[in-house]
């Protein structure tokens, strides 16, 4: 007993090699960001020649190019072919991206796990075990069905239409939902029944509330990923960029050329991460400790 | 005092309002399904057939019945041609070389933070961090700083004979393990996500009664964590061989459109060839065709595994 009680104080020999790996991974990530934000500062000459200093001279201006003159060309409705989206617009279609895809997915997520971890019909379980094997179902190749059936119905190029097309209720939150549901004891869902309660009260004022934290925490996970997203907003509105699709078009195609400098790159690159940095060093620990997920069984 | 009719209309009447209220819940998410998830992937068996063909008069594009020829043409190009077999190879290295590099670590530094070790809440911010910044922001950083800084540092270690002209724009064989390092390196996140949730819900009393019996760490994270969280171990392998013909390795990222045929995965060929607005019109039939014939084949192993897995695993008694 003694012994056991000396050992936990101590950390192993595992512990530690654990800890020196970490160490060095994570000396080996942020090196790159630091010289990274270094470089941003620097003129494209000051970089070929002084790779690891510090910038001979601070080119805040390199932010400031970015900000103003930043844009990706895109189709146009009116007189011309073409125009120029620029950042202010680039954020503004991430906001409503993010937010809309984010409220939507959860919202309807969340719904759905509220209607078949607390109504314990026989189709609950069918919905239960289709959510299953859509999570594990290998369809590969559907993206050019998809695209085909966006343009059919008109839903292509619109913020509306994506959030209708991609508000799929399935995928790891509804299970992360369904768990928070079902261990909510019968009895308030009784009680407040005995007290008049309709079936929407139950749902938003008696249970909906016990999920608040996680409804948060899937929220802002969402709204990050979406944030993040190039690729969904590049198929599907490829006219309303948002500012992940504006910084990859950015450094891959051939148009802002003058200004499209290592400097100016690394300068979008750090414009576009410092929101998602400042949420996730506020909020990180509620994202984190409200998702959790066990395994696939059956 | 009700009289017994009245009390059994009432039960009646609450429960056909919990059922229209249920109704009313799950039907408008359920045509949301059935249109985009069940109708979206009939329609891509049925583009699998098809051809998409232009009337010369009208200048019109539309798909006609074209049988097994989508199927003939990939099979053919995976006979004859280099980009695709090169492509299934590096998605199958990608596949294995992930798991076994990444996996693993994962599940360690899942258990070092769970455990509240020295750091931990520093290490946890660290490695979750590109589960939170743009993948294009990272990729780009990464690719300027693996071009620019490191390449002059590894060239500095190499004989004047042996410089490479490029980490990332180099040779194939030295871009692709740059590009597989960097995915590796940076997909801890969700893995620490899923595991440490998972070791973080394993009962306090068990570790202790491990503590006790005078287990080590390495013992306890072999006996008594990997067992219990190994229904979460199953899920994530599964998922993850169900995305394996999705996977890109960040190429889109990293290259646009514009990458080395040498480097492709089938997850990147099939995108980059989807993502050329109506330009990619013609290609949507042998994507599709391609899409479903990976389908069936991944299928299978996908279930074959979760099965094997879930009957060979540790078991928790």
């Amino acid at each position: 007993m003694a012994k056991a009680k000396q050992k936990k104080g101590k950390l192993s020999v595992f512990t530690w090699i654990l800890c020196g790996i970490l160490i060095i991974y994570c000396i080996a990530l942020l090196v790159p960001w630091a010289w990274g934000f270094m470089s941003s500062f620097k003129t494209k000459w000051d970089l070929r020649s002084n790779l690891f200093g510090l910038p001979k001279e601070w080119m805040f201006s390199n932010y400031s190019v970015v900000l103003s003159r930043f844009s990706v060309s895109v189709e146009s409705s009116g007189p011309y072919p073409t125009r120029q989206v620029g950042i202010l617009e680039m954020a503004y279609n991430s906001i409503v991206y993010s937010v809309g895809m984010s409220l939507s997915g959860t919202f309807v997520g969340a719904v759905m796990a509220y209607a078949t971890s607390r109504y314990r019909y026989k189709f609950s379980g069918a919905i239960y075990a289709l959510v299953l094997a859509t999570m594990i179902l290998p369809l590969i190749g559907s993206l050019p069905s998809q695209l085909q059936v966006a343009r059919a119905l008109n839903l292509h190029d619109s913020m509306v239409g994506i959030f209708i097309m991609k508000s799929y209720f399935g995928g790891m939150y509804y299970l992360v939902f369904y768990g928070t549901f079902s261990s909510v004891p019968q009895d308030y869902t009784d009680a407040a029944e005995i007290d008049g309660a309709g079936q929407l009260t139950v749902m938003l004022r008696i249970i909906f509330p016990f999920a608040r934290s996680v409804f948060f925490s899937v929220f802002l996970l969402n709204f990050i990923g979406y944030w993040n997203d190039y690729q969904t907003p590049l198929l599907f509105v490829p006219n309303r960029p948002t500012l992940a699709y504006g910084l990859w078009s950015f450094a891959n195609d051939n148009h802002n050329n003058d200004i499209k400098t290592v400097p100016t790159q690394l300068a979008g690159c750090f414009m576009m991460a410092i929101p998602i940095l400042a949420l996730y060093l506020i909020a990180q620990n509620k994202m984190m400790e409200n998702v959790s997920m066990g395994g696939l069984k059956g | 005092m009700l009289k017994t009719g009245e009390k059994k209309f009432t039960i009646n009447q609450r429960k056909r309002n919990k059922m229209i209220f249920y109704i009313c819940l799950v039907t408008l998410p359920l045509i949301q399904f059935a249109i985009f998830y069940i109708y979206v992937n009939l329609n891509s068996i049925i583009l699998a057939f098809q051809e998409y063909v232009i009337d010369k008069e009208t200048n019109r594009g539309s798909y006609e019945w074209y049988g097994f020829e989508n199927f003939e043409r990939i099979f053919y190009k995976f006979r004859h041609e280099k980009v695709l077999p090169q492509a299934l190879k590096n998605t199958l290295i990608c596949f294995v070389v992930t798991i076994a590099a990444g996996f693993g670590g994962a599940l360690m530094f899942s258990f070092y933070i769970t455990k509240k070790m020295p750091f931990s809440k520093t290490f946890r911010f660290v490695l979750f961090l590109p589960s939170m910044i743009s993948s294009v922001v990272l990729i780009l950083i990464f690719r300027y700083f693996s071009e620019n800084a490191l390449l002059d540092l590894v060239n500095k270690m190499r004989s004047d004979k042996n410089q490479l002209s490029g980490l990332v724009y180099g040779t194939r064989d030295v871009a692709f393990w740059t590009v597989l390092a960097y995915t590796i390196f940076t997909g801890f996140g969700t893995m620490i996500l899923m595991f440490s949730g998972a070791m973080s819900d394993v009962d306090d009393s068990l570790v202790e009664a491990a503590d006790l019996d005078g287990a080590t760490q390495l013992q306890e994270f072999f006996h008594v964590y990997l067992p219990l969280i190994y229904p979460t171990i199953v899920t994530f392998l599964v998922v993850n061989i169900s995305g394996l013909f999705t996977n890109q390795m960040g190429l889109f990222s990293f290259f646009g459109g514009q990458a080395d045929p040498g480097l492709y995965t089938i997850g990147y060929y099939m995108f980059k060839n989807v993502s050329g607005g109506e330009m990619s019109l013609p290609e949507y039939c042998e994507l599709s065709a391609m899409g479903l014939t990976f389908t069936i084949i991944t299928t299978p192993i996908v279930f074959g595994a979760k099965v094997l897995l879930e009957k060979y695993g540790p078991r928790t008694e």
